[in-house]
Parts: structure tokens; sequence; C-alpha cells
């Protein structure tokens, strides 16, 4: 069939990129040097264990900071006029449009003893350097990187909320508040679980920010060290990439299932 | 008579400038089905949403059983609607749904199942309370919509053409289930619909609206028998609508036929309307009849034979269990009772809006003035009284204005309605900037509530002058 010669090219490209890289992953968290099979390299886990958590617990963090954000806003933008919303959307994508690694070392620039943010809290009398190098550093970076992940998501879903359901609620006797607990807010659940998805995963695996701003590894510093340089070693690192990647799956799991239950109507 | 539940009083409301309701007074009366009807467009809905608190009047004032409520929120209104899509809660089944309004109003949880499964089996749905709701078909959404609504006991039950999304026989069948749910349930229901057919079915009263004005209200009978004018003769049913002249009292003649009727003259008003329904006519001997025409068509119906007949250029609608064959000259006879006569439902017969002169170029008699935005160039002594003034008015003949594409035209313009008259269409239309509204009578339909360019025939505009001048004589 026509379409499925047309898929080729993509089968192909998903089979180098990714299907392949994870079987190279499993291989190595598997075998030892020379090849052979082994489960040496389990032993990496418990040594990882706090820096799991804290990985964890910096995504965990950062996450409900984007949604407390995000949902405000969310709804904010989808209650504004047509082209205000445009707007809005293309400042939210815009900072997107710039490379990651730059946005980090603005964020350095505002955040590091002496910087931007010391010079405006020193004008009020706080002391120098309260922020940069700690995990609250990390979390603003990764809130300020991974926030449109989150707005997005929601925005489309609350936009997608009929006016007249809005009515009907109003109509059945629901006040603002009401209408926003049982008719808003349930109905966007999807939107939250995508964007909740969007930014715990690649927040659980951040690196880079972690190590620029909070001035220590998480795990995505831990394994990006483990593939190159001094500390070369494809075994730990493979092995601690399964262990993140297996976590991340079972939180996704975890989230589907919140929204499959929403989309059957039972609460 | 019953108390009245619902009073609007002087109701005005624009959107973007556009005028959706003017000064519109209206009663509702306790335990009545009252339906708004009208073509789109016509502020029947918008009557509704300011009923239920959605839509903020620019002016006016609602009442509710006597107290004012003109700021009070939906919610507070004891008063439930059944919207157009239904508008069902997707990420409740529909057990949640119809329970919704009790949930809020702090039912106590005990009692909820009981109620939810009475107002389930009101609407014959027994049995679904888990079903998600895009797993029910339109007509079932339908019924979920009418429980949700109607679980609270409201006063008053607002249906917004809740039955617009089905098919015909569906929509007959609940037709006659709502009329007894109401009923039953003893609730005011107020019904937004542009079918007449639907409206006539169900209701006590039908408020026919075309405009933001409302025509008429009456009884289905009165308002299929007795129309108070050419719309709602047009809106309501089919009816042969002509122009007739009433130079005495119970005598009104068309072309040159002279029909008995029981209506004395309107106002001493030389023009009027003529309306009689298709059904009313009767099919006999050409010597026999009121009037006599040739048969043009005469299609079979089931019931009936649809006839139109020709006289003297004028088409006739015949609706008649006897038929006649086409091309032969036959009679029509028309009861005196069954002859409506109405009042033209705009009085000028001829426009006469101000113009601003431009131009009078007196050697040549021609005179250029600016009507709508655009230059007319026309004939004509100008009266010297006028001559000093720089606005004056003149007459266009109805038959002056022809229609094209919006844009193409001199000027453009907003449909009001349009209604034919057995040889031409009477066009209501309405300009965008100044907002006068003109008649036009054309052989071409054209569609209302749309916006068509129009151009002018200057030649047949007569200026002021000219009367004068015919009297002196």
């Amino acid at each position: 069939m026509k379409s499925k010669k047309l898929l080729f090219p993509y089968t192909v490209w998903m089979a180098i990129f990714v299907v392949i890289p994870l079987f190279m992953v499993l291989y190595y968290a598997f075998t030892d040097k020379s090849g052979a099979f082994t489960l040496e390299n389990l032993q990496y886990i418990p040594k990882h264990l706090p820096i799991y958590w804290d990985s964890l617990k910096v995504a965990l963090i950062s996450t409900a900071i984007c949604l407390i954000l995000a949902y405000p806003l969310a709804l904010i933008m989808a209650n504004m006029k047509a082209s205000m919303q445009r707007m809005m959307n293309m400042l939210i994508m815009l900072p997107m449009w710039m490379n990651f690694i730059l946005r980090i070392c603005a964020w350095v620039i505002i955040l590091r003893p002496n910087g931007i943010l010391d010079s405006i809290l020193g004008v009020f009398g706080f002391g120098p350097n309260t922020i940069y190098h700690t995990t609250t550093a990390i979390v603003i970076g990764v809130v300020y990187n991974y926030l449109p992940f989150m707005v997005l998501p929601i925005y489309t879903s609350v936009s997608k909320i009929s006016r007249s359901v809005i009515e009907a609620g109003e109509d059945l006797g629901c006040n603002s508040f009401n209408v926003l607990r049982r008719i808003i807010l349930p109905m966007s659940i999807p939107g939250i679980v995508t964007g909740i998805t969007m930014v715990f995963v690649p927040a659980a695996s951040t690196f880079v920010i972690s190590l620029r701003l909070g001035g220590y590894s998480l795990i995505g510093d831990t394994i990006d060290q483990y593939y190159k340089g001094g500390s070369f070693n494809m075994q730990a690192g493979s092995m601690l990439s399964l262990v993140l990647m297996v976590i991340i799956l079972i939180s996704m799991a975890i989230m589907n299932r919140f929204d499959n239950g929403e989309d059957a109507g039972i609460v | 008579m019953a108390e009245v539940i619902i009073r609007l009083e002087d109701i005005s409301i624009a959107f973007d400038g556009e005028v959706i309701l003017d000064k519109l007074n209206l009663e509702i009366k306790d335990k009545e089905f009252v339906t708004l009807l009208g073509p789109s467009g016509c502020g029947k809905t918008t009557t509704l949403r300011i009923i239920g608190g959605f839509t903020q009047q620019d002016s006016g004032n609602v009442f509710f059983a006597g107290k004012k409520i003109n700021k009070l929120p939906p919610h507070k209104r004891n008063v439930n609607t059944v919207f157009q899509k239904y508008a069902l809660f997707p990420h409740l089944n529909v057990f949640e749904n119809v329970a919704f309004g009790l949930r809020i109003s702090k039912t106590p949880k005990n009692e909820i199942p009981g109620k939810v499964k009475e107002m389930l089996k009101l609407v014959d749905l027994s049995g679904y309370e888990n079903r998600s709701v895009s797993s029910l078909s339109g007509g079932q959404q339908q019924r979920v919509a009418i429980a949700r609504a109607l679980i609270n006991h409201p006063n008053v039950l607002l249906l917004d053409e809740p039955l617009g999304a089905l098919d015909l026989k569906l929509r007959k069948d609940m037709q006659l289930e709502l009329k007894n749910m109401q009923q039953k349930t003893g609730i005011t229901f107020i019904y937004v619909t542009h079918d007449q057919e639907e409206a006539l079915t169900m209701s006590d009263t039908v408020v026919v609206m075309n405009n933001g004005v409302i025509q008429q209200i009456g009884s289905p009978q009165d308002i299929y028998n007795e129309p108070i004018n050419a719309f709602v003769a047009d809106f309501i049913g089919e009816s042969n609508i002509i122009d007739g002249k009433m130079t005495e009292d119970y005598s009104v003649s068309v072309g040159s036929f002279t029909l008995p009727c029981v209506d004395p003259r309107p106002e001493a008003k030389k023009h009027v309307d003529v309306v009689v329904r298709p059904e009313d006519i009767q099919i006999v001997s050409k010597e026999e009849g009121n009037i006599s025409g040739i048969v043009e068509s005469s299609l079979f119906k089931g019931v009936h034979y649809e006839m139109t007949v020709n006289s003297e250029g004028k088409i006739w609608l015949i609706h008649s269990i006897d038929s006649a064959t086409v091309g032969e000259t036959i009679g029509m006879k028309i009861d005196s009772e069954d002859i409506h006569i109405m009042k033209k439902m705009y009085s000028w017969s001829i426009c006469e809006p101000l113009v601003e002169k431009k131009e009078y170029h007196e050697e040549e008699q021609r005179l250029s003035f600016i009507l709508e935005g655009k230059e007319y160039s026309v004939e004509g002594v100008l009266d010297p009284e006028t001559d000093n003034d720089s606005r004056f008015t003149v007459r266009i003949p109805p038959e002056a204005f022809s229609f094209t594409a919006a844009d193409e035209g001199d000027f453009n313009a907003y449909v009001e309605s349009v209604i034919w008259k057995a040889d031409h269409y009477e066009i209501l239309f309405e300009t965008e900037g100044q907002q006068t509204r003109y008649l036009a009578s054309s052989q071409m339909d054209e569609q209302a509530g749309t916006t068509v360019g129009v151009i002018l025939d200057a030649a047949a505009v007569r200026l002021p002058v000219s009367e004068p001048e015919e009297t002196k004589k």
C-alpha cells in the first residue's frame, strides 16, 4: 500500500534513533566491560538513591509550582479576546525559540553572587548570595524553562470548554466558585495531566540547570558524567538511565489512570 | 386567569450598534406553555437569555412573580434552561448530570438517587444512569438535558430550540412528550423555535416576533386564523397575501374583482393587504366564483391538490380536495369571513427619505442629490421654497429599487423581510449607516437576514416639486 511505503523512512528513523539506542542502554546495563552478562551494575543503584530522591523532589516541587502558576494564567488567557489570546500564546512561546543553554546562562547572570538579583535585594538590605547554588535556584530554572509546557495544554483544554456548558452550570445554581470546581476543573483534567507529564518527565531527568544554577549534580548530570571524560562508565550510566526510565514510565502510567478515569465519567 | 409569573417591561438591547430587541413588553402567565416564534435573528433567543439572566438588557425591567430581578445572576433565578445544543457535562455520567442541580443545592445525599430515578423515569431514560453522555443518541441527550433542568422543580423552564438537532419523526414524538411533561409538572414552559408547526402544536400561547418586535400574541388558533399583519400570515402556514384597495367598509377590490369581506376599512386607508389561506378557496365554475383565473399547475399532495391559479397576473395558491385541469379557466369562491383584511405593515407605500441637495442646474432643470452616500441626478423643476434648503424629501416608488450582490450596488442594505405578494415580492430593507427603512417591490426573491447591494433608478424618483404643480392645474 502507498501509505506504508511513505511510512518507511520514518520507520527507519525510529529504529535507528529510538529503538536501537534503547536496546543499547539495556545491553550496557546488563554487561561488563568485556561484554559478558552481569548483574554487577545493579550495585550503582543504591549508591545513587539520594540523588534519585533529590531529582524527584526537584521535579515534584517544580511541577507543583508550574501547575499553580499555569492554571490561573491559562484560565485568564482563555477568557481574553481572540487577538489577545494569540498574542499571549506568542509571548509564552517566544523564549522557547532561544537556545536552552543560553537562557540558563542568563539565569546565572541574574542569580550569581553580585548579580542582578543580589544588587536588587541589596537595596532592600537583604544579604548577598541567598539563592545561587541552592535547590531554590534549580527550581527557579526548571519552572522558568518548563512553564510553557504546563500553560499550553491547560489553556487548550480550558478554551475548548463551550460557553453553554458553563452557562448550564450557572443555570443549575453554580456560583463562579462552583463553576470552577465542578465544571472547568474536572473538564480540564486532560490538559492538566498532559501538562504535568510534559513538565515532570524532563524535570526529573534535568541536567545543566542543576549543575549551573544549583551547583550540584542531579541524576541527569550524574548520568551525563558517566558518559564522558574522567569517570567514563557506560555500564553505570546505562543502568542509572534504565532505572530513571522505569521511574518515569511508572509515574506516567499513574497520571494516565487519572486521565482515563475522568473520561469514563467516574468521579 | 392565572397570575403573571414573568413580565418584561420595555426591554431593549443592541449588540455592536445593531438593535436586537426594541422596547419589548411581554407577560407570561404561570403554568402556561408559551412559544416565542420567529425567523432567525428576530430576537427570540435573546429574549430567552434575558429571562434566564445570561444576557443583560441595555434598558428595561424583568419581573419574576412581581419582583424586579434585573441584576440577579442566573444561579439565583428560579428558572432553568434546556440549551440548544444540550450543553451536557461531558465529564459526568447520566446520573451525575441529572443530579448536578441537587448536589449544588445541597440536597441530602440519601434523597438524591430517588429524585434522579424519578426524573429519569419522567423522561423515559430509566436504566441509563451509568451511561456516559457521549454514548447517547441526540434524542437521549435531549432527554437528559430536560431531566437535568427539571430536577430542581423550577417555576419556569426555558427551552432554546431544543428539538432543532433531531430528525423529523423524533421531533414530532418529542413535541407531544414535552407538552405532556409540561401538563404533568405544571411548570411554565417558555419555548423558542423558528418552526411554526412546532409552535402551533405545543403552545397555549404563541408570541410571533420579527426584527426585535413582537408582532402578535395569541392562541395558536388566533395566530393562524386571524393573523394581525402580512408578516404573521406569511410566517405561519401558507397564505395568499395580495395587495388590495378599499374604498368603503366590508368590500375590497383585488385587481378588477370586488370581494365582500367582514372587516371595516382600517383607519380610512385605501391600500390594504388581503390575506386568504389556500385551503379557504373553493373551486367552482367561472360564473359562480368571486374571482376567476386560469389554472397554471396542479400537484397531488396526498390529502389535497396544490394548485396555482393565475388571475390577472396574480398567482393564487389553492389547497383543495377537488382538482382542476391545467389551462382550464375556473372560478374561486371565498367566504367573506375567510378574507382577512390587514393594514399595510409599513404605513408608507412610497418611501420619502430626506436627501441632501448637491447641485441644481436651473437651465437644464437637472438636480443632483445625495442619498445614502451616493450621488444621483434627476430631471425636474425644483420648488423655489425647497431651493433654499440643503435637505429635502423625495419620493421613491418601490419599483425604483433593484438588488444585486453586496458591495456591487449603489449602497448596501440589510434585508429585513421578504413577502410574496402574488405577483411581486415586497422587500423591506434597512441601510447600514443611517438605518433608514425602505420598501421595494421586486420580481426577484431575496434572502431575509442578508446584506445586499441596492441599485436605485434615479429616473423614477419624484421630486417634491411635482405635486404642488399638479394641484395648481
